[in-house]
């Protein structure tokens, strides 16, 4: 068209337009006069004059345009810093915690999404792995949903592979990586669901898996009309027909994504992939990926075991390549339908795997809930595993075990004008640290002083506050509180002075007094309770310099405290009360490298009243404070923690003993005495 | 954060506004980006709103931002007119940024939802596949009739009425609206895809 029939056409439509409606066909005919082409253009144009249509409304209204937020907007307690990524569910940014100083990341669900994601009374999911990226908080300010995660420095997977595939042991490592954190989570009843590239993050210490159950808690949200959650592309046959995805979904994604870094390409072609990757691997994925569900490799255990075996064997030399008769039951599982064999077993010998689907998983279970069965029957709980004791006898107990040394033996440790608590050693045993507040001061200061040397304390804190329950770094370089009143928190100072760091604030505690924290055996990890959304209390590692913040525990009806790291640092044992101060039984969680979960042990079966917990050096036995009801009669007691059974009750200490700590040699145990409020300590304590 | 436009870019608004109407070019070139970051920001923020159920006026965005970067009255016309050419000419490259992202998105298929009901609710399915579809469109027109593009952009990706379009043109309001109404029935006939 050219300017001048454009003009044309122009003028004719808009004398058109000022005719009477009735005359119009009639003026445009006459007007156009045998230019049909002309004529044509008008009516056409004259048709859509009128009536509603496109270009009615500003172009901008009724879009939605999800706005990024600015750095320092705050969302809840959360404050923005920067924007870091954007998908298809929302934004995310980088944002800083202003209760805890740590830094998280944010996802700032879009609407659509947003609607969809009930929160309230939603706990959040307590898994706790090294390659999960951890959910913290779930949030809704003026309608729109966002989730809170711990911030991983990395890129995502997809943003990694958009520079092509990956080598084969990274395929490998991170992989393996990827199926540990989904069988742990299908351990705990929790399922992934939207297992795909932009959801796993590689950060300088491996893949970490993120938005862990997200998919559910939004489908979940829509009922009674559910829809599919998910991303189509990474969607296992079965969920995208509509079956509630399992863990055999997951399953199916980790193939594609398995393949996709191998490859490069989401599209699955066996023959591809065995031109990059060993044949081994290749039949991994082929396993995960066979269309039906049940002819699937079906536990992630299976799938993670069999990468890190392939893993491990691809950094061995090759002349030692032998299979383990289980993990080749696996993989003659994997296998069956590829034959793709190879010479290395003997499928006639080996036992066939069955299919053990994972059942309906709920979200927000973590970890067990340690309630004593009579406490907690009806209550949907998972005790912890069975170990043995049965409730306890008391036994008294003469004294520590005899020893051909010299018996054991009550000083005082400190008792100088006011009130001493809560001692704890330095790692050469040779000075104590503790919670001291003289006479006509406000509060307790923490103060440290020589164990053989009765001279004056020197106070490391200004005791305008309430410092109570020191520890002692592993290293001996700093010392951890409690600080209450003020402003409540863990804190730690430099063994040497100085300023008081805040690791993190914890929520007010009751009248109750829970002082006792723990460090992690590198120092990098503070154990301390604090109050959950619900009211409850639980155990959580407070990362030092992170600020990071992990739950270890999920007590869903009274108070967990009193945590004690072992001297290995792989354990830690921790008072659980089914009410807010009792009764309380010891349990022992065994932790990983990561310091994550995987054992809970019970020690005791008693339901008493817990006043402090210490390892005996030899990490095999720990001290206890107890008493049968919360008045002031507490005992200091002994037990196994390796077979437990029987408490011993530590006479020598008397009945109103508290707050046991050991030194690491020596024999030194300091607990604090009541009513006089003295620090005693009890040598050749073997 | 709001403040961000102060004192200092008001009066630097106010300057090269003066110095466009004096015929430089180059003062243009500075106030774009300057007028493009306030209209981004405030875009974003009444869209939201506008999702979260308020009734907006059309042309508040406009507007808004041209009191934030100026603080001036309506009084000051002739700038307040070369504002709003300006201002058309960025939100049209605004949303069909967002629309393009957007499309771009869906295709690439990021993340679905296979509800049917969910996506019915979305009321914005096909907004921005008309605001793509309408800027290639007045590609095709703006090139016979660059009024016709201005005006465009004015009423359609700015939002302005017909009397602040004819201010903003320097042309009647009887004007304004028939050229709308030949601009909106030529492009509807083009996007409804009917032979000619």
């Amino acid at each position: 068209m050219t300017r001048e029939r454009w003009k044309r056409i122009k003028q004719v439509f808009q004398a058109a337009t000022e005719q009477p409606a009735a005359d119009r066909a009639a003026y445009v005919a006459a007007e156009t006069d045998g230019d049909d082409e002309l004529r044509r253009e008008v009516e056409k144009m004259l048709r859509h004059a009128t009536g509603s249509g496109p270009l009615d409304a500003p172009a901008w209204q009724g879009l939605r345009m999800e706005a990024p937020l600015e750095a320092g907007a705050l969302l809840g307690p959360y404050e923005v810093v920067e924007q870091v990524g954007a998908g298809g569910m929302g934004r995310v940014y980088k944002a800083r915690d202003t209760r805890l100083g740590r830094t998280v990341a944010i996802k700032v669900l879009n609407a659509e999404f947003s609607h969809r994601l009930r929160t309230e009374g939603r706990a959040i999911s307590a898994l706790n792995h090294p390659h999960v990226c951890a959910l913290y908080d779930i949030g809704d300010q003026d309608g729109t949903a966002y989730l809170v995660m711990e911030y991983a420095e990395g890129e995502t997977l997809r943003a990694r592979m958009a520079e092509g595939p990956l080598s084969t042991h990274a395929v490998l490592r991170f992989g393996s990586e990827i199926a540990d954190a989904l069988a742990e989570a299908h351990a705990q009843g929790i399922v992934h669901r939207d297992l795909k590239p932009a959801n796993i993050m590689i950060t300088p210490s491996g893949a970490k898996v993120l938005d862990f159950g997200v998919a559910r808690m939004l489908s979940e949200s829509e009922a009674p009309a559910e829809g599919v959650a998910g991303t189509a592309a990474y969607m296992s046959p079965s969920q995208l027909n509509g079956n509630p995805a399992d863990a055999r979904s997951d399953i199916f994604a980790l193939g594609l994504v398995l393949n996709e870094m191998a490859t490069g390409t989401r599209l699955f072609e066996e023959s591809k992939l065995r031109a990059v990757v060993p044949a081994a691997l290749a039949a991994v994925i082929g396993q995960c990926l066979r269309q039906d569900s049940s002819k699937r490799v079906q536990r992630m255990e299976d799938v993670r075991d069999e990468l890190e075996r392939l893993r491990a064997e691809a950094s061995r030399p090759r002349t030692n390549r032998w299979v383990k008769p289980a993990l080749a039951a696996v993989v003659v599982g994997l296998m069956a339908a590829t034959a793709l064999l190879t010479l290395r077993m003997t499928p006639a010998s080996l036992p066939r795997r069955t299919a053990a689907p994972v059942a309906r998983p709920e979200i927000a279970v973590g970890v067990p809930v340690a309630i004593r069965p009579e406490v907690g029957s009806g209550l949907p709980v998972r005790l912890p595993p069975p170990t043995g004791p049965t409730r306890a006898v008391v036994r008294k107990a003469p004294a520590p075990a005899p020893t051909a040394l010299e018996p054991p033996a009550v000083t005082t440790l400190a008792s100088y004008s006011g009130m001493q608590r809560d001692a704890s050693f330095s790692p050469d045993g040779k000075q104590v640290a503790y919670a001291w507040q003289p006479n006509g001061r406000r509060g307790f200061s923490i103060a440290v002083k020589p164990v053989e040397w009765n001279g004056a304390p020197t106070p490391l804190t200004d005791g305008f506050a309430e410092d109570w329950g020191p520890a002692w770094s592993p290293d001996g370089r700093r010392i951890a509180f409690q600080r209450r009143a003020r402003e409540w928190g863990i804190y730690y100072v430099d063994a040497e002075g100085g300023p008081p760091k805040l690791v993190a604030p914890v929520a007010r505690q009751g009248a109750e007094t829970l002082p006792q924290v723990s460090w992690s055996r590198d120092g990098k990890w503070i154990a301390a309770p604090d109050r959950d959304q619900s009211g409850h209390t639980q155990i959580y590692l407070f990362g030092v310099e992170s600020g990071e913040k992990r739950a270890l525990t999920s007590n869903y009806t009274g108070t967990d405290h009193a945590p004690a790291f072992s001297p290995d640092g792989k354990s830690l044992a921790y008072a659980s009360c089914a009410g807010a101060v009792r009764p309380c039984d010891i349990y022992v969680i065994d932790l990983d490298r990561g310091l994550v979960p995987k054992t809970w042990r019970r020690i005791t079966d008693v339901g008493v009243y817990i006043r402090g917990i210490a390892w005996v050096p030899n990490g095999r036995e720990l001290v206890y404070s107890a008493g049968r009801t919360q008045s002031q009669e507490t005992y200091l007691w002994r037990v196994s923690v390796d077979s437990p059974g029987l408490s011993e009750r530590i006479e020598i200490a008397g009945p109103r003993a508290r707050h046991p700590a050991m030194a690491r040699s020596g024999g030194l145990l300091a607990y604090t005495q009541l009513n006089s409020w003295r620090l005693m300590l009890v040598r050749n304590f073997r | 954060m709001a403040e961000s436009t102060g004192a200092e870019s008001s009066g630097d608004v106010t300057r090269l506004l003066g110095e466009i109407s004096a015929g430089r070019q180059d003062a243009l070139d500075q106030l774009l980006p300057l007028v493009y970051r306030e209209l981004r920001r405030l875009a974003a923020r009444y869209m939201q709103q506008e999702r979260a159920g308020h009734t907006l006026q059309p042309t508040a965005l406009v507007h808004e931002a041209y009191l934030r970067l100026t603080n001036q009255d309506r009084a000051n016309w002739r700038n307040r007119a070369q504002f709003m050419g300006v201002a058309g000419q960025l939100m049209r490259r605004i949303l069909v940024d967002h629309a393009r992202k957007h499309c771009a998105a869906k295709r690439g298929g990021s993340l679905v939802t296979l509800d049917e009901s969910a996506a019915k609710q979305l009321a914005d399915v096909s907004r921005p596949e008309e605001i793509l579809a309408v800027h290639l469109t007045l590609e095709r027109l703006e090139r016979l009739d660059p009024q016709q593009g201005k005006l465009v952009e004015l009423r359609y990706f700015a939002g302005l009425s017909a009397e602040e379009t004819a201010e903003a043109m320097g042309l009647s309001v009887r004007s304004v609206e028939r050229e709308w109404t030949t601009a909106k029935a030529w492009l509807r006939a083009q996007l409804a895809g009917e032979e000619a």
